[in-house]
């Protein structure tokens, strides 16, 4: 890590919100661990291709997150091809907490406007 | 794919890697290359190159302030080009008939227009709310920076473009202040969810 930085923050006890760079990849990483070009392809995937985020967003994020802890690097913990020079990382568990609470907070987002929608298509 | 244009581009890349400072590309710019590199096996070399292009007018401010202000500055980043497009509109303005000077200020307000947006929705949370605790900021803001250029007038310093450009920034400021009260205001207590 590089900076003193945060990418998340806490106000009168709740968590607020990840930026979406950071969301993308967090959400990304639940699959397990990843390399960089992975977490970027799985970005895409997510998303249905909407999200291609490029090389600096993608490296800055990963500072950002592993600087607050919620992810950390993998590279080391096990042997890998010696040709293979790529860093690994993968979601820490404060940084899975924190996916799912955003998932949740996707969710009830999503529930809230399609309750609305149905409302208003009943109405 | 012609491995040509691809060798130049990561040539080039490579090259660009070295505005970033200087802790973050030692750290990891090698990692962008290869993944600039790893990118053009599955895309065509023109479409990564446009993407890289964007990420690094955006990423490079961004890494610069985080350098320098420790913390991430998430929304400083859009405000700047924001500010950067006002002043592309004020040159073309200021140029009267001049063609040369419309075509220049109309380009720089759509390209930094266009990188105001692309950073707002990187920085900005999804589906979340507005940050609009300090509105205030804002408001203060412009008041303030007219202050100091009736101040900078007053001492005699003549710099009117550098004047109008303070003074349009000013007025950007004061509006997204209000605009942001305005949205504190209506959104202060949301509907509890009907159960």
């Amino acid at each position: 890590m590089i900076y003193h930085t945060s990418s998340m923050g806490r106000r009168n006890g709740h968590q607020k919100s990840l930026p979406a760079a950071s969301l993308h990849v967090v959400l990304a990483l639940l699959d397990g661990e990843l390399h960089g070009y992975a977490v970027m392809q799985r970005v895409g995937e997510l998303s249905d291709g909407a999200v291609k985020m490029g090389p600096g967003t993608l490296y800055g994020t990963l500072n950002r997150l592993v600087d607050d802890g919620l992810v950390v690097e993998t590279t080391d913990r096990v042997d890998r091809d010696e040709s293979e020079r790529r860093r690994y990382y993968e979601l820490s568990a404060s940084g899975r907490s924190v996916a799912l609470v955003e998932l949740s907070r996707l969710r009830t987002l999503v529930d809230r406007v399609t309750r609305t929608l149905d409302g208003g298509a009943m109405a | 794919m012609n491995a040509d244009p691809e060798r130049g581009f990561l040539r080039a890349y490579g090259a660009l890697v070295a505005l970033y400072p200087r802790e973050f590309r030692d750290e990891y710019g090698a990692d962008m290359v290869q993944l600039a590199r790893d990118a053009c096996r599955d895309d065509p070399t023109w479409l990564v190159a446009g993407r890289v292009l964007v990420d690094l007018a955006v990423s490079i401010p961004t890494q610069h302030l985080e350098a320098h202000v420790h913390r991430s500055p998430s929304h400083l980043v859009p405000l700047i080009y924001t500010a950067v497009a006002g002043a592309g509109i004020v040159l073309a303005l200021a140029g009267g008939s001049n063609v040369a000077l419309l075509f220049v200020g109309l380009m720089v307000a759509a390209i930094a227009g266009t990188l105001a947006v692309i950073a707002w929705r990187r920085a900005a949370p999804i589906g979340g709310f507005v940050e609009t605790t300090h509105w205030w900021k804002f408001v203060a803001a412009g008041p303030v920076i007219i202050g100091g250029v009736i101040v900078a007038a007053g001492l005699g310093v003549e710099a009117w473009f550098v004047g109008m450009l303070a003074v349009f920034l000013a007025l950007i400021l004061t509006g997204v202040g209000l605009l942001l009260g305005l949205v504190r205001l209506t959104t202060r207590r949301p509907p509890a969810l009907p159960t």
